[in-house]
């Protein structure tokens, strides 16, 4: 049973209606991945379920043993919080390897093209350790860049 | 192994070698460095790792005869190196150095590093200041960090490290194909030697002199090396707990 008894509650719809609403625009406008489109949907639907049934947030107190119930909104979001935090360095971490791999192979070419005489030098290694670990040769690794 | 003879001509079974300079900034301490070392490794190829240098190290490294690689990007000294022993691996050397472009490695000692190596009796050698040379000043504070990062480096890679931020290195075909596919990028120095004493390489240091850079300036200040070490420090706890990854 919803019961709308104080502003604040209706503060709280509103502004957990509005980020629900913000959520599916961007989720709609393809600026989420998958993943985290469902991380916010999860958390701002909790959000505007305790808006809405805030007997709710004094029942999940008692079973915690939570005498404050709003601070198990507080609690929830800084543990959300937190999880968040982690689900971002470990994505920084991933981008910056890549970030880096892709400097480094763009270099890389770079000095080829530019080096011509660099490139003979690389299939013949290349070719040489393949002959030396028995494998046949490639092909198209041979032929001369044109 | 044949030793490496400046003075012998190159042929087949001379064993190829690549010097590898990262280099950020450095456009007027670059030509004494290459001069140096042209004059005494002059049968190695030199490649210089512009790290995204926004003075001109590229156009003075290529007027000096240099193979140049342009990072579009500062990646930092770590994913400069490590671009160089991409380099390296794919050219198939059997050998490469790695030295600073501010001067403050001597070519003239390369052949303490890089001899043990072609001997086969290291796959990575590390020159050290203070192994036995005692002339080389560096400020009290970051000397004291210094030390207690080799101790910190000692324990955790298990083999004596007396200059654990050296970049004065030089390493084998293993040591090449390892640390190209795998180079740690924070303080890549000391990671570096416990990442080549967990995949169980033979690390090994050798005294050498060094002296104070020529031109530019450290981007290691007095007031940061504190805060540097202690960021190392964990940092290289972190990266021993690490797994070994298996190389293919």
């Amino acid at each position: 049973m919803i019961e709308v008894n104080s502003t604040v509650q209706v503060v709280s719809i509103l502004i957990s209606i509005a980020l629900v609403a913000l959520v599916v625009w961007l989720i709609r406008q393809g600026r989420f991945r998958e993943e985290t489109a469902l991380y916010w949907l999860l958390t701002t639907g909790v959000l505007l379920l305790f808006a809405l049934r805030r007997d709710l947030l004094g029942w999940t107190a008692e079973r915690l043993g939570i005498y404050y119930p709003p601070m198990v909104l507080l609690l929830g979001i800084i543990f959300a919080g937190t999880l968040l935090a982690i689900h971002f360095s470990m994505s920084l971490a991933h981008l910056n390897d890549q970030n880096k791999h892709l400097a480094q192979e763009l270099a890389l070419l770079a000095q080829r093209v530019d080096r011509p005489e660099q490139r003979g030098r690389e299939e013949e290694a290349s070719l040489s350790q393949e002959a030396a670990s028995g494998e046949e040769p490639a092909r198209e690794r041979a032929t001369p860049w044109r | 192994m044949v030793p490496l003879d400046p003075g012998a001509p190159r042929h087949a079974v001379q064993p190829r070698v690549l010097a590898i300079i990262p280099a950020y900034n450095e456009a007027a301490s670059l030509p004494a460095v290459l001069h140096d070392l042209r004059e005494h490794v002059p049968c190695s190829d030199v490649v210089v790792i512009n790290d995204g240098s926004i003075d001109a190290t590229s156009a003075v490294a290529r007027a000096h005869g240099a193979w140049v690689i342009d990072l579009p990007i500062n990646l930092g000294i770590g994913g400069a190196v490590q671009t160089g022993l991409i380099f390296a691996h794919r050219g198939g050397y059997d050998i490469a150095f790695q030295l600073d472009g501010d001067g403050q490695h001597l070519a003239a000692e390369l052949p303490k590093i890089i001899d043990p190596v072609l001997e086969n009796r290291f796959d990575a050698v590390i020159g050290s200041r203070f192994l036995d040379v005692r002339s080389y000043r560096v400020p009290w504070n970051r000397r004291l960090g210094i030390q207690v990062l080799n101790l910190v480096c000692s324990m955790l890679s298990g083999t004596r490290v007396t200059d654990a931020t050296s970049g004065f290195r030089a390493y084998n075909r293993t040591a090449i194909a390892l640390l190209a596919r795998m180079y740690p990028q924070d303080y890549p120095e000391p990671e570096v030697i416990i990442t080549l004493r967990k995949h169980r390489l033979r690390v090994g240091e050798a005294p050498v002199r060094m002296q104070p850079r020529l031109a530019g300036h450290s981007s290691i200040t007095p007031i940061r090396s504190t805060y540097y070490m202690a960021k190392v420090t964990l940092a290289l706890i972190i990266h021993a707990l690490g797994p070994a990854k298996e190389l293919p």
